[in-house]
């Protein structure tokens, strides 16, 4: 299969329609159509440049200048919602380069992805009103429990610098942390660069995990076709900056226009 | 000695109140990495309101709640429509400052007049002799309230969803914002704290020094932002540290030396800082952005 666009339905997690992205006249996506549908993970590849980073950082806001197209997010056009209320219609990311909070312990890291949920106001947590020590609590004891999805390689380091943590480490405090936003989607973006084969295969088993048990839905930006392979239903193919091919990962492998892509 | 222990009382006292002014700069900076240069003009008019009140026969708990609302509000105001459509740009936040409190000073001038006023205030007049030392309980109640608000300070960046915000967003703006943290909301929240911090700060010098001028926005400003610079602009524990240091400085010169040198000291100590140790005594090290 490779059309280039696939009709978004009712329930998706993700779907993107037709979205063209220009920087300084140099089209970076060019009609680009995305569908993630709720409960499963979707790769997304292509060479160094082809846009999916762009794509991901317009789904999630990072990116704030014009776009045309439609972004959906559960439903829900976010074209003009900022970064920050993206997270409560469900959708949190990781990054390329891990990008945590240094200042903060690897706790108080995952807590910050809870804040979008908090309910209790800033006066009421400065005067520590019973309502917001209770739910500081339930907050810890979330962070606790989605420390524990990573068995003992975070629990018993919660008090410690992230600086002082290994990168697999630091990885997993980031993953932790947009679970902390409880997102129905997930966009990853390449959570495996740096990792060692051990490591990846760990990584890979608790994003299926997650996907599985809590049935977060994910975008996978990734290079390493076998992870692509073991996690993802479908993949898309993006190339300077368009969707050349998108399918079960098996067929795109044979298609001709995604071979002479990756290999010029 | 009993010279030497009334002027440090003295410096203690003075230095608190600087403190107080000085967390505004700082809580401003740590996050955004900018000199809010308005901050010395909100705490004045905020102190002023509270001056106008107490005058006028209001109970003083209104007068300084009145003042506190107001500097709230000109603090919002300011970042809503100076700061934030600027932000990020290095120079035109400091431009709009400037021009912002110019403003202020200007309507302040228009409400009060340019004339020196004194502050009514209870305790005045009242001494206290402790062996040696003479003390008055105004300078206990500055000392009172500088250790309540050093503990509410600590209290807001350690055990609140609000200061994790804040060390979130001085870190790393951008992925605060991704990860779901309203950066609008907490950088007017800090705004608004350090105006709350200065016009405790105002209220209390206008009370200690009983006068009061519209003028006292730019000399307050230029001994917080001195006592900032000392204790390391960013760092509020700093900003304390530096205003304690500068008040006791100020007040062993005008003790030993002569009061008309103070300037001179103040200014020669902003450049030495500036010069030989930018970083302050906290040594605190600017992160980038990415």
């Amino acid at each position: 299969m490779t059309d280039t666009a696939e009709t978004p339905k009712m329930g998706d997690a993700l779907s993107v329609s037709n979205l063209t992205l220009s920087y300084g006249g140099v089209k970076a996506l060019a009609g680009v159509s995305v569908v993630v549908p709720s409960g499963e993970i979707i790769g997304l590849i292509g060479p160094n440049g082809s846009g999916k980073s762009s794509l991901i950082n317009v789904i999630s806001g990072a990116y704030r200048g014009p776009y045309q197209g439609e972004v959906c997010i559960n439903g829900t056009d976010v074209h003009d919602m900022p970064a920050h209320r993206r997270a409560s219609v469900g959708m949190s990311r990781i990054f390329q380069g891990i990008r945590l909070f240094d200042t903060l312990t690897v706790e108080q890291n995952i807590l910050l992805g809870g804040h979008v949920h908090y309910a209790t106001g800033y006066v009421a947590s400065i005067l520590r009103t019973p309502r917001a020590r209770l739910e500081m609590a339930e907050q810890r004891e979330r962070a606790r429990a989605v420390m524990a999805l990573f068995g003992d390689r975070l629990l018993p380091r919660a008090d410690q610098q992230v600086l002082s943590l290994s990168y697999a480490n630091r990885r997993r405090v980031e993953i932790s942390r947009a679970l902390m936003t409880a997102p129905e989607l997930l966009l990853l973006d390449e959570p495996m660069a740096g990792m060692n084969p051990h490591e990846t295969e760990e990584l890979t088993e608790q994003l299926r995990a997650l996907n599985r048990a809590q049935k977060i839905s994910m975008l996978l930006v990734e290079h390493k076709m076998s992870v692509i392979g073991d996690l993802c239903a479908n993949v898309y193919v993006l190339s300077s900056g368009t969707v050349i091919a998108h399918g079960p990962v098996g067929m795109i492998q044979q298609d001709e226009k995604v071979v002479e892509a990756f290999l010029g | 000695m009993q010279f030497f222990a009334t002027q440090l009382l003295n410096g203690l006292t003075a230095g608190v109140v600087y403190a107080m002014l000085a967390v505004g700069y700082s809580l401003v900076y740590g996050i955004l990495q900018q000199i809010n240069f308005a901050h010395g003009y909100v705490y004045m008019f905020g102190t002023f309101v509270t001056a106008s009140l107490i005058t006028s026969g209001s109970p003083l708990w209104l007068a300084i709640a009145a003042g506190l609302v107001a500097g709230a509000v000109i603090a919002i105001v300011i970042e809503r429509f100076a700061y934030r459509p600027v932000r990020g740009n290095r120079l035109a936040p400091t431009v709009t400052a400037v021009g912002v409190g110019l403003i202020i000073e200007n309507v302040a001038q228009l409400i009060w007049t340019s004339r020196i006023r004194p502050m009514p205030f209870p305790f005045q007049a009242d001494i206290i002799r402790l062996g040696p030392v003479v003390l008055s309980p105004l300078q206990i109640l500055v000392a009172a309230v500088g250790l309540a608000m050093a503990a509410l300070l600590w209290v807001i960046s350690t055990k609140t969803d609000l200061g994790r915000a804040m060390r979130a967003v001085k870190d790393d703006l951008a992925t605060a914002e991704l990860m779901g943290v309203p950066v609008d909301r907490v950088v007017v929240t800090v705004y608004v704290l350090g105006a709350l911090f200065g016009v405790v700060g105002g209220i209390l010098y206008g009370a200690y020094y009983n006068t009061l001028s519209v003028t006292m926005g730019f000399s307050g400003t230029l001994n917080a932002f001195t006592a900032t610079v000392i204790g390391g602009i960013g760092s509020v524990w700093g900003a304390f540290a530096g205003g304690l240091f500068l008040g006791v400085l100020q007040a062993m010169v005008t003790g030993y030396v002569s009061s008309a040198l103070l300037n001179t000291v103040t200014f020669t100590l902003l450049i030495a800082f500036l010069l030989f140790r930018p970083t302050g005594i906290a040594g605190v090290q600017v992160a980038s952005r990415p």
